[in-house]
């Protein structure tokens, strides 16, 4: 019927498609491909006004950044924060998933909700008493504490992803291992868990990024074993300009690394985190 | 799903999430009374609004209020239209989607540190947008967005650090749920000799509200939450309510204002959840 | 080959009776097919007999051993599943030897086993692929091969066949029978597809609403339903049901409504004259017993007249639908006929194949 007109129409609407892509690209990429540009520039290409994009390059700043003011071990701290805060939110999170996804029981819709409603709980309530706990229990100042903090955080959000992802398993194949000879526990890790593996390693990565990047609670839990974000943020900003971008660089280099790996995950995992 | 279990031990379940339940109850409801505690007692262990008369005498507080609100005002809106655009955009599905996808959920893996420092990155004196300008001759000396006196020049800073940084949230959750749309809806309404605007109005529209609305509370509560991005750009100049809970608290060491203002956050939080659950609920949301 | 003993079984989810009280007792080495509509109880039953779900009430008897609570893996069967459950992250070589791996057969025993119970499905060729590599008819096989290798001593089929396409099914049909034959394992074998039951089935169950309803061979489902529902279940086009009123005229008994009287045959006269009330009770036909009036097949038949409503003329048969004061008779009748819509048509009930039910208990009274 309009075969003359679709080759037109449709070549404007390949043309609006590439330039509206070109501009998200932009929007969203510039600030990512700046701040590494920054992050290597020597100083003084930097200060030069006249110079948009700079010509020499140095590891000075990370060289000053790591040793100087000790991000080294900040890192460390956030590594060991995020890796606790990863294994405590699967520890506890699997089973209480588990049973989200594979038991019907009263009470279960009021467990959801729960899960649901510490979203609405912004962290800086808990960051106060949190702190006079741990300074009860010891823990005050420590990568436990902040660990603890942050499990608190990711936990109720842990529970919904591996939730759906274990429902996403049918269970069938848990029945059928029964029948062949396994107890329910060893179906779980024979079969469940196998099947759900790259679902599970991308919720891994994500409650280690959601540590990772978390700076309010790290902040104010801690002095001395601050993870990377609290101690940018108390001393980056005291620091010349180009030591910020540097630590900018180096906290958002690992979490773009990690994303990348489950960006297969991505629309499902923030989907359940958001919901 | 289908339950496999009946019958078994009932107890079950429970046992499961048992270890999970006792942590939250620890570590979120043991800090919640806390809370409670802490900003309705006052330093002499009067239980009473104390805290609440200190804190409301002091001009820092409505300038913390004023701004979160104005913060929420500016950017919760423009965030939840660009981002419901960007779904729109992206679940047409083009050749390469995937990759703008990934581009778009970058942000995403940031914290609000390293989102403000990309900001400052651009904004500051000897940054990429100002050495442009005078590159090209638009302006012959930089202009200063932070510093004493140009909160307002940083505020619109904020706000579009904000809608870089945020709006993928806004924008994976409308995404999600444009993607479970049957197709079968549209090629209906094609067959109807629906119009794309028809389609958009009646088809679209509607059954992503749910999670419009979803997303819209979302942002809502997460505005009371911006702390990063504020505290690196702008300092105490521009006051905001989670920004006097972390300078009450670390700097000044008063826990008990410190817990008064995340008392006070997330009062307004329950509030807001409150009415959008109330008011908000779209009749078919349930199915 | 093991005797399967069902005892009262009950299973209840809060107050929904998706088992009610069923009693069954199966011989070793029978192919027992469980029949009904969606919803009737019969996947439950088999998953109560797997040990997936646990009874409210009851036991189960494989030969003289209780295992009502026993779980799955201690009970010694196995079962095909509806969706196959072929483990998607396993070869196929590794789905079919898991079972004895489990059970701790030696390396070689394995082997062995693995290539018997592969050639005897033909997918030999397949023992190295992944599941997503393979059709949903090789699936299907995998999952049987899976089931069969330990030779359980029962075999639980839950609708195997209704993800195949129809071609398919109709071969599987054929092969799972002569294999259960072969193999001689007792079986229980679930489905709502009454063509699937009537070929496989060397007893069939008819379940409806958690109950059994009849159990008996296909000769006995087919000619002696023992009520509407089994008589309404089996069959295609559905029995003809019409209500019906007891006359007595000349020493005859008629079976008779507005424009269709039915006299009774002799040998079923004392089962009508026994029966005091004389109204409520429902006539059942089967289209296939119903004559057009150049194929009679006896002359023990009654004759009646209608407008042709509509034909569904499937070449191979035909299928009449004949306006009556009571509404619609169908007619099912082999072969291409010509018939016009719209035109007087004659045509023949068999008296030897009426059935007559209660209308208010609906139990069939022959």
């Amino acid at each position: 019927m309009m075969s003359q007109k679709i080759p037109i129409a449709l070549k404007i609407r390949q043309l609006v498609t590439i330039f509206l892509v070109g501009i998200i690209v932009i929007w969203f990429l510039s600030p990512v491909v700046l701040i590494t540009i920054s992050a290597f520039a020597s100083p003084g290409d930097y200060y030069q006004i006249e110079k948009v994009i700079p010509t020499h390059f140095t590891l000075n700043q990370f060289k000053s950044l790591f040793f100087g003011l000790e991000a080294w071990k900040a890192i460390l701290t956030s590594i060991k924060v995020a890796g606790l805060t990863m294994l405590l939110s699967f520890i506890l999170g699997l089973p209480a998933g588990y049973a989200l996804s594979r038991y019907i029981f009263p009470g279960k819709n009021f467990l959801k909700l729960l899960c649901l409603a510490t979203k609405m709980l912004p962290l800086m309530v808990l960051a106060v008493p949190l702190l006079i706990i741990f300074m009860k229990m010891g823990v005050s100042d420590t990568i436990w504490g902040t660990s603890l903090a942050h499990t608190a955080m990711v936990l109720p959000i842990i529970i919904l992803i591996f939730s759906s992802i274990l429902s996403g398993v049918s269970v069938d194949y848990e029945e059928a291992a029964m029948i062949f000879g396994l107890s329910r526990l060893h179906a779980f890790f024979r079969i469940t868990i196998p099947l759900a593996l790259p679902g599970l390693a991308a919720s891994a990565i994500f409650a280690f990024v959601l540590s990772w990047n978390e700076v309010f609670v790290a902040t104010i839990l801690t002095l001395t074993n601050r993870t990377l974000p609290a101690h940018i943020l108390k001393t980056a900003m005291a620091s010349p300009d180009y030591l910020k971008f540097t630590a900018g660089f180096i906290m958002a280099a690992p979490a773009m690394v990690f994303i990348f790996f489950v960006r297969k995950h991505l629309v499902t995992m923030w989907g359940i985190s958001l919901k | 799903m289908i339950s496999f279990n009946q019958g078994e031990k009932k107890w079950i379940p429970y046992l499961l999430f048992l270890p999970a339940l006792i942590y939250l109850a620890g570590f979120i409801g043991y800090p919640l009374v806390k809370t409670l505690q802490l900003a309705f007692i006052s330093e002499k262990g009067k239980v009473g609004m104390e805290n609440f008369i200190t804190l409301t005498r002091d001009s820092t507080f409505w300038k913390a209020l004023k701004n979160t609100l104005y913060l929420l005002m500016v950017i919760v809106p423009l965030q939840v239209i660009l981002a419901f655009l960007l779904a729109l955009f992206v679940n047409g599905r083009f050749k390469g989607y995937m990759t703008v996808l990934y581009i778009i959920c970058i942000p995403l893996a940031l914290s609000d540190v390293s989102a403000a420092l990309m900001s400052y990155n651009i904004f500051t004196s000897h940054g990429f947008l100002n050495k442009l300008l005078i590159k090209f001759g638009f302006i012959d000396a930089p202009i200063y967005f932070f510093g004493l006196g140009l909160s307002s020049r940083a505020f619109w800073v904020i706000v579009l650090t904000e809608l870089w940084r945020a709006t993928p949230l806004v924008f994976v959750i409308l995404l999600a749920s444009l993607q479970v749309i049957s197709k079968d809806y549209f090629e209906a309404a094609d067959v109807f000799g629906f119009s794309s605007w028809q389609k958009f109005f009646h088809i679209t529209l509607p059954l992503t509200m749910p999670s419009l609305q979803s997303a819209l509370l979302i942002r809502t509560l997460f505005a009371f939450q911006i702390f990063g991005v504020v505290w690196l750009l702008s300092g105490r100049d521009i006051p905001i309510l989670a920004g006097e809970v972390y300078y009450q608290q670390a700097e000044l060491s008063n826990f008990r204002l410190a817990a008064t203002y995340g008392f006070i956050i997330a009062f307004i939080c329950i509030l807001i959840s409150w009415v959008y659950l109330t008011f908000l609920k779209t009749k078919h949301s349930e199915l | 080959m093991v005797k399967v003993r069902l005892e009262g079984l009950k299973k209840y989810f809060d107050k929904v009776k998706a088992v009610n009280d069923i009693d069954l007792e199966i011989i070793p080495g029978e192919f027992v097919v469980l029949l009904g509509p969606s919803g009737c109880g019969k996947t439950t039953l088999l998953r109560c007999i797997s040990g997936l779900e646990r009874v409210t009430e009851g036991k189960i008897f494989f030969d003289n051993d209780n295992i009502t609570y026993l779980s799955p893996r201690d009970r010694n069967i196995s079962m095909v599943f509806q969706n196959y459950a072929v483990w998607p992250h396993m070869t196929v070589k590794n789905n079919i030897a898991f079972p004895l791996r489990i059970k701790k057969y030696s390396q070689q025993q394995i082997q062995e086993k693995v290539i018997w119970v592969a050639n005897l499905l033909g997918i030999d060729n397949l023992l190295d692929r992944y599941p997503a590599q393979l059709s949903g008819g090789q699936r299907q096989r995998v999952a049987v091969a899976r089931a069969i290798v330990m030779e359980p001593r029962v075999l639980l089929m839950d609708e195997p066949l209704s993800n195949l396409d129809a071609l398919l099914r109709v071969r599987m049909r054929a092969e799972i029978k002569k294999l259960q034959e072969k193999l001689k394992v007792t079986t229980i074998y679930v489905t709502h597809d009454q063509v699937e039951a009537m070929t496989m089935g060397d007893r069939i169950a008819v379940l409806e609403q958690g109950i059994i309803q009849q159990f008996g061979n296909s000769d006995e489902i087919y000619h002696n339903p023992v009520n509407i529902f089994v008589a309404g279940f089996i069959g295609s086009p559905q029995m003809n049901f019409i209500e019906v009123e007891i006359v007595h005229k000349n020493e005859i008994f008629y079976l008779g409504t507005k424009g269709l009287e039915v006299p009774v045959l002799d040998i079923l006269k004392d089962k009508v004259s026994k029966l005091s009330d004389k109204r409520n009770y429902i006539l059942g036909i089967r289209p296939e017993h119903i004559y057009t009036a150049d194929r009679a097949q006896t002359d023990k038949v009654v004759t009646t007249k209608g407008k042709v409503y509509f034909a569904e003329l499937l070449r191979s048969d035909t299928v009449i639908h004949l306006e009556k004061e009571f509404g619609l008779l169908v007619i099912k009748t082999p072969g291409d006929l010509k018939i016009e819509e719209g035109k007087e048509l004659e045509v023949l009930i068999d008296l030897s194949r009426i059935h007559l039910f209660e209308k208010d208990t609906r139990k069939a009274i022959f």
